[in-house]
């Protein structure tokens, strides 16, 4: 007891806080966004309204199956209530506000059909699971009143990537406490990550079990890979994997990871890495086949759409395969004089870099484009000062290369392989529709609290302090102006 | 640490000031349900289109969307089949917004007929409410129930020119509509308190990590 009673008290005060605040913000968003308003929440909100009320998971009809369920009446209720939207009629009439709520009471409307939800379906359970609670606590009350209640579970998970971030800072740069408080403010006022966590969304869940696996990993390289690290590496790997597919997209950093450590370890303490390391790949590959052996028993659908879209992607065709190729290039680099042309934009500038600044509601609205480079402008010297710090810290650095190779392979086959996925779904899917988003790089966000921690750490001694300060408040004001922007957007 | 602060302080407090003392003529209410139309409604010379709309209290322009056109193009609101405001436009020499002044309307009227009358020679495009760009009107919601018709898209916008700040209680009183039972007007400006206050705790952790470098 008193044991884990000084364990807790060797959390850092500054983490819990950067946690709260990250929740509180959290909790803003989910005030200021209208209901359904975050992408996919209609979907989201089907699959754990489904959970909680027939205490099943969703399957999938499948192809024999003529008709697919429609959205559940109180759902299909709401969605045509609600203005805002392209199907809702706009109102800001107070008086067809109460009608409406009176009628959302009143109406005894079917609650457990899937409908939107299918679209959900293809995630593993997890985030759902946990969401089922706080619907059914508010299970009495109107849809709108259990969305919120939803909603603040996803304010609590921005809480724990905040959280987990800091820690993931403490054990990269364990000689600058004041660059780990930078790097979670910094990155509890990420306005994109607030907007997410305003609503119901499973990236909140795959967010928080990302820290974690970044901060389970630093901690394995800073302290050595003991049962403790293996099984915060394990537990956040099946946490991810049981809530999103593309968490498949970090593991081939997380095994070069654990090699790594094991091969650095030293030869009498290798047994016992060994069987961390063990932990590690128990802890994240038991939960998750148990949940394919489940899924493919009961109820008849590939538990990973994801990965399915991606094997079917390799399907021998070396035409199709170089197509593929091109188009994860382009996706990031500057196309070559002999690919084909795949983008009629350029993604890491239109998808990543302002879906990262801020692209709101259903991709629909964000800042006015000068904005965005403004922003732009003002990352070169974040960038530059992270540059002179890694340049300053060279030596140091040697014996962490494959520490920094990890992370590397994590944000890059991350990044791969959502890229991949997007090629196959513009194929198979839906040609016209784009698939790429800011927010599916979002486990990376660790790296990111990094990259500022570093130019805080570039920025020397005497300077460290003004230019982390001048990032904090920059990133207050960038959230600030992000509600008042989606606020303008919808009740303006 | 407190240079640093003050100076992105400075710079966004400053950028606040600015933006939320800009003026402008704000929107009372609008029947549009896209953000951009993928539909022209068709106005023939000569001819009127009414529809029904609820008119917002305080309306003293419609704008709609419209193709360049020779008009002269008006509009006049009904209550119970009486005329209660009305206002024209000569001609819109360019694709967009045109902004029409009505007599001030005090209250709300709900389920009025808006009408336009085109008294040109020749026929106005007027942009739909409710289809997006390349979209259908068909949503999946009204498969099986009857389709709500197309309107022309009005929105009502707000008598006088106004800066945010003396907007922003109207923007309040929309902002607890179709949300959390609890949600009301307070809630906009509770958001926005609180929000400050996650400011604050940032910049005393900041200060409390500085002192305990």
């Amino acid at each position: 007891m008193s044991e884990a009673r000084s364990r807790l008290a060797a959390v850092p005060r500054a983490a819990l806080v950067c946690g709260a605040i990250a929740v509180v913000n959290g909790v803003c968003w989910a005030a200021v966004t209208p209901i359904f308003w975050v992408p996919d929440e209609v979907s989201h909100v089907g699959y754990a309204q489904h959970i909680a009320e027939t205490g099943r998971l969703p399957s999938d009809p499948g192809d024999g199956v003529a008709e697919r369920p429609g959205p559940s009446e109180e759902q299909n209720f709401l969605k045509k209530g609600l203005p805002f939207s392209v199907e809702g009629r706009p109102s800001w009439s107070p008086a067809q506000d109460k009608q409406f709520k009176r009628a959302l009471e009143n109406g005894r409307l079917d609650r457990s059909r899937l409908g939107e939800g299918l679209a959900a379906g293809v995630h593993p359970p997890l985030y759902y699971l946990a969401e089922a609670v706080p619907y059914l606590l508010a299970q009495e009350r109107t849809l709108l009143d259990r969305v919120m209640a939803m909603r603040l579970l996803s304010a609590l998970l921005a809480g724990v990537t905040v959280f987990f971030t800091f820690l993931f800072l403490r054990e990269l740069l364990p000689r600058s406490p004041w660059a780990w408080t930078v790097g979670g403010l910094v990155t509890a006022f990420q306005p994109m990550l607030g907007f997410l966590a305003g609503g119901v969304n499973n990236d909140n869940l795959s967010f928080a079990a990302s820290a974690a696996l970044f901060y389970g990993i630093a901690r394995a390289f800073h302290r050595g890979l003991g049962f403790a690290e293996g099984a915060i590496i394990g537990v956040a790997v099946a946490a991810g994997m049981l809530t999103k597919a593309s968490t498949i997209g970090l593991l081939p950093g997380v095994a070069f990871a654990l090699a790594a450590l094991l091969w650095r370890t030293p030869t009498a303490a290798r047994r016992r890495a060994l069987l961390a390391g063990g932990v590690a790949v128990v802890a994240a590959g038991l939960p998750w086949l148990a949940w394919v052996v489940y899924s493919r028993l009961t109820l008849g659908a590939g538990p990973a759409p994801v990965a399915g879209l991606a094997s079917d992607s390799i399907n021998g065709d070396l035409s199709a395969l170089r197509e593929q190729a091109t188009y994860v290039w382009q996706a990031f680099l500057p196309r070559l004089p002999f690919m084909v042309d795949q983008f009629p934009y350029y993604p890491p500038w239109e998808i990543y870099f302002k879906g990262f600044i801020g692209r709101f509601g259903w991709f629909e609205y964000g800042f006015p484009d000068p904005w965005y480079r403004v922003a732009a402008v003002a990352f070169v010297p974040i960038v530059a000062l992270a540059g002179l710090a890694l340049a300053l810290a060279r030596r140091s650095l040697e014996g962490r290369w494959s520490e920094v190779l990890s992370y590397a392979l994590m944000a890059g086959s991350l990044a791969i392989s959502i890229e991949f996925v997007a090629y196959r779904y513009q194929e198979v899917v839906n040609r016209s529709a784009f698939f790429e988003q800011a927010r599916y790089l979002f486990p990376l966000l660790p790296l990111y609290a990094a990259l500022v921690a570093l130019a805080v750490k570039g920025a020397g001694r005497r300077c460290g302090p003004a230019v982390g300060a001048f990032l904090v408040v920059l990133a207050m004001g960038h959230s600030l102006f992000s509600q008042l922007i989606t606020i303008s957007r919808f009740y303006a | 640490m407190r240079a640093g602060a003050a100076i992105a302080a400075t710079l966004v407090v400053a950028l606040l000031v600015i933006v939320l003392s800009s003026n402008d003529r704000r929107l009372a209410d609008t029947n549009a349900r896209v953000n951009v139309s993928g539909v022209a409604l068709r106005l023939p010379a000569g001819e009127r289109r009414c529809q029904t709309q609820d008119v917002p209290p305080g309306a003293g322009m419609v704008r709609l969307f419209v193709d360049p056109f020779a008009g002269p193009l008006e509009v006049t609101i009904f209550k119970d089949g009486r005329p209660v405001s009305s206002g024209r436009v000569a001609s819109a020499s360019v694709e967009g917004p045109v902004e029409i002044s009505l007599e001030p309307l005090e209250d709300e009227i709900a389920d009025a007929r808006v009408c336009m009358a085109n008294r040109g020679a020749a026929p106005i495009a007027l942009a739909g409410n409710q289809t997006p760009v390349g979209g259908s009107s068909v949503s999946p919601l009204f498969i099986g129930e009857k389709l709500p018709p197309e309107d022309v898209r009005a929105d009502f916008l707000r008598r006088e020119s106004e800066s945010w700040w003396s907007f922003a209680p109207a923007v309040a009183d929309r902002f607890g509509l179709r949300k959390a039972s609890f949600f009301g007007a307070w809630t906009m400006w509770a958001v926005l308190l609180v929000a400050g206050l996650t400011w604050v705790a940032g910049l005393l952790l900041l200060r409390r990590e500085a002192s305990s470098r």
